[in-house]
């Protein structure tokens, strides 16, 4: 007999019009309704409560870490109960399997913090060569519905990876919905799934040296202040990347040797054709640099010296040396899935020299180097459909200030202008503007270079004079109001950069997609 | 004013049998050593709306008390009486949904019982029914029927005798067999497997027979040879278990958890 046939019985079809009749009539003869209750489960898309991974060990949901040491410590917490509580959970945590490999702790109770998990079950999926584990706690006897808050789970990773660049790791909570294995739910006293609001940790390992003499940072937003370690850029746009440093060391220097890595699927370094352009630091009178991504390493080295050693060491800080990078258009294929919209989070990461004796990342002192500690940045590439500047996590946001509320699939709605170089900064400021006085009363009337056919991501000819002048006309700088739409929304072009073309870009003056989206 | 409509129902009912069973009484012979319906029966309600149903009847004297359950809709408990003279005998109550009342006679031999039956909504038919042996295991999940019908959970009852999943008890041990018991093996047999699930092809999947020899389990725990549909359920609502769903998941531990020490041996 199959499990087909169990069900198959031909008498339930008949005494089930029975049932369906007998209710009816009762409904009839009752005047009332009563609908069996349906099991609880969250619709598709709907959560209650919430888990979190905690890479940070101590009180509270830690959600980005940098570890020195060979072992990690990751926790599963519940931070917010479903509104009728929980009976018991099971959990799905993912990983980066180049970067971290999970321990099991001989005992898999000792794993489980929950209070009331008298059973635990644990499945270690690495040896399936697949990077997770799933863990599900229950009590045994009937339980209260619990409301305990706080962590549940306690794991132990080790690092595999400190090369800068490849020695970050997502730590994920699969969700239910699409994993055969049911991914992440808790449960109710029925014994329903209910799915929780997932949230991960990032945990890069580190090879920096505990306390270094100095700081050497690597900055991923030139236009802040400071040296920012955390920068959202939408695929296909190029930044800049700057070595600060941040505290010389205490005797001072007389230069420094830095080696920056990154991960060569989700970032391409655009070396200039002269490398001495990357330089910041004024007093680098002797430069050397070498681009290794040309051997197959996704890195680069670079040296600068000050003549005046010995007798004046310096003790400058801010910015050294600069490099420009490129979110791939195509990041590849990636280990974990990553929320809608985003590549995985790469470091771009300047390597010590406990990662490379003889290249690591030291400054130059007079008793010779300098170990300095270290501040990476990371950098999430986010997808752009349409390529207009604003990710597609941005346009699905819901304000418009901040790219949402947009068409992802739209190049035409964001009036974000590409300068001489043709780049384009993410945000529509007074250089958009300028850009569209330099060209007002253009339009594509006659032979031209361009149309408003032509690919808006092409290179425009530099602005000329008169500003109407045919040879100006490039649909980069041409919008048309979409019907019925916002004020600021806009769309293809007409052929002409006209009044209307100021006042739509006007209209979305200050909107920007370089804040990370809401 | 509902209540005291359906109280009308159910007298008007009950006067309706308590009729047909005078009739059919003057037509029954004397059962020479009192009727005595005791026991475990299959029934067949033959009417233009079929059923199969088991039942579980308990008599002292003339007092009769029934656990029926009919795979839709549901399970029922009825009382009534019996006259064991004439094997003459009245049952009245739920069966999943509104009011039933049975009205029939036992046969001689007490090995088969026959007769009418009238549900509220002017729903009505005959019935017979067969003396069951008391081993029989319709759904074949390791509790007879008798046990199934039974009112204590933890010796198998509260169960359908028509449902398979409700009752926990996986293959364990070397050769894999059950036990007729939930208990820690069954649990510790889930852990073994807990991961797998059917998402890729493989031996067995929610479709197997259920009662198909799984392999002997593997590790790691999620390795697809491991999945067999005798280790895995699915939550139902006013049910212990219901029919696979794919993975062994914490929902099956937390099921099967619910019947730990349930035993049917």
């Amino acid at each position: 007999m199959t499990g087909h046939q169990r069900s198959a019985n031909p008498n339930r079809r008949h005494l089930g019009a029975v049932g369906l009749v007998v209710l009816a009539a009762s409904l009839l003869c009752s005047g009332e309704v009563s609908v069996p209750l349906a099991p609880r489960v969250a619709s598709a898309g709907a959560t209650a409560g919430a888990m979190a991974v905690d890479c940070g060990g101590g009180e509270g949901v830690q959600t980005e870490c940098e570890f020195a040491g060979p072992t990690v410590r990751v926790g599963v917490h519940v931070t917010a109960t479903p509104p009728s509580g929980y009976a018991g959970f099971q959990v799905k945590l993912a990983w980066n399997e180049d970067v971290l490999r999970y321990e099991p702790d001989p005992s898999k109770g000792d794993e489980a913090l929950w209070p009331e998990c008298d059973i635990a079950v644990r499945s270690d999926m690495q040896p399936l060569g697949e990077p997770s584990l799933l863990f599900a706690c229950v009590p045994l006897v009937s339980p209260d519905d619990s409301y305990y808050a706080g962590p549940i789970l306690d794991f132990q990773f080790r690092c595999l990876s400190y090369a800068p660049g490849d020695n970050v790791s997502d730590l994920r909570l699969v969700a239910r919905e699409g994993d055969p294995q049911e991914g992440t739910h808790f449960l109710n006293a029925g014994g329903f799934p209910t799915d929780p609001a997932l949230s991960l940790a990032t945990v890069t390992c580190s090879d920096a040296p505990d306390a270094g003499d100095g700081t050497l940072a690597v900055d991923c937003d030139t236009g802040i202040p400071g040296a920012q370690s955390s920068c959202w850029i939408t695929q296909g746009t190029r930044f800049p990347i700057r070595v600060h440093i941040v505290e010389a060391p205490a005797n001072g220097m007389f230069g420094f040797q830095i080696m920056l890595r990154w991960p060569d699927q989700t970032f391409d370094y655009l070396p200039t054709a002269n490398s001495s352009y990357q330089i910041v630091w004024s007093d680098c009178l002797l430069a050397r640099h070498l681009n290794k991504q040309l051997l197959g390493d996704s890195s680069i080295l670079s040296t600068c010296y000050n003549l005046a050693f010995p007798s004046r060491p310096l003790d400058y800080t801010g910015p050294v040396l600069e490099f420009e990078f490129q979110c791939n258009r195509d990041p590849g294929p990636v280990e974990l899935s990553p929320p809608a919209g985003l590549v995985q989070p790469g470091s771009i990461a300047l390597a010590s020299r406990r990662y490379n004796e003889e290249e690591g990342t030291a400054f130059l002192g007079l008793g010779g180097p300098v170990d300095p500690s270290i501040v990476n940045a990371k950098v999430t590439c986010m997808a752009d459909a349409d390529a207009d500047g604003c990710s597609d996590a941005h346009e699905e946001g819901g304000d418009p200030r901040f790219g949402g509320e947009r068409n992802g699939d739209s190049f035409w709605d964001f009036f974000d202008t590409p300068d001489t170089a043709n780049l384009r900064d993410q945000a529509v400021t007074v250089a958009d503007i300028s850009r569209l006085v330099q060209r007002f009363g253009s339009n594509d009337e006659g032979a031209g270079p361009f149309d408003r056919m032509s690919d808006p991501l092409s290179a425009p000819r530099p602005a000329i004079l008169p500003p109407g002048a045919r040879a100006n006309y490039h649909p980069a700088f041409d919008r048309t109001l979409v019907p019925g739409g916002d004020r600021w929304d806009t769309g293809p072009p007409d052929g002409a950069v006209a009044i209307g073309d100021i006042a739509r870009l006007v209209a979305q003056f200050g909107h920007t997609c370089v804040a990370p989206p809401n | 004013m509902e209540k005291a409509r359906l109280t009308a129902l159910a007298g008007r009912t009950l006067l309706g049998l308590v009729a047909a069973l005078a009739l059919v009484s003057a037509s029954v012979r004397t059962v020479d050593a009192g009727a005595d319906i005791s026991g475990a029966w299959t029934l067949t309600l033959n009417a233009t709306e079929a059923g199969d149903c088991r039942a579980l009847v308990s008599q002292a004297a003339t007092d009769l008390s029934a656990n029926i359950y009919c795979e839709v809709p549901g399970p029922g408990s009825l009382t009534g009486q019996i006259d064991p003279a004439t094997g003459a005998f009245s049952l009245f109550g739920s069966l999943g949904l509104p009011t039933i009342g049975f009205n029939g006679v036992a046969s001689g031999d007490g090995a088969t019982i026959s007769g009418t039956w009238q549900a509220s909504g002017d729903l009505s038919g005959v019935f017979s029914g067969e003396r069951q042996p008391p081993e029989t295991d319709t759904d074949q999940d390791g509790c007879t029927d008798t046990q199934e019908l039974g009112s204590f959970v933890s010796f198998g009852g509260g169960r359908s005798p028509f449902n398979f999943w409700d009752f926990y008890d996986v293959p364990t041990s070397t050769p894999l067999a059950r036990s007729r018991a939930v208990n820690a093996n069954d649990l510790a047999a889930l852990a073994a497997r807990f991961g797998s699930n059917d998402a890729t092809p493989g031996a067995f999947d929610r479709n197997s027979d259920p009662l198909s020899l799984p392999s002997a389990a593997i590790t790691p725990a999620a390795s697809r040879e491991n999945y067999h549909p005798a280790y895995d359920r699915r939550p139902v609502t006013g049910k212990r278990a219901g029919p696979p769903n794919g993975a062994v998941a914490a929902s099956d531990i937390y099921l099967a958890a619910r019947q730990f020490g349930h035993h049917c041996s």
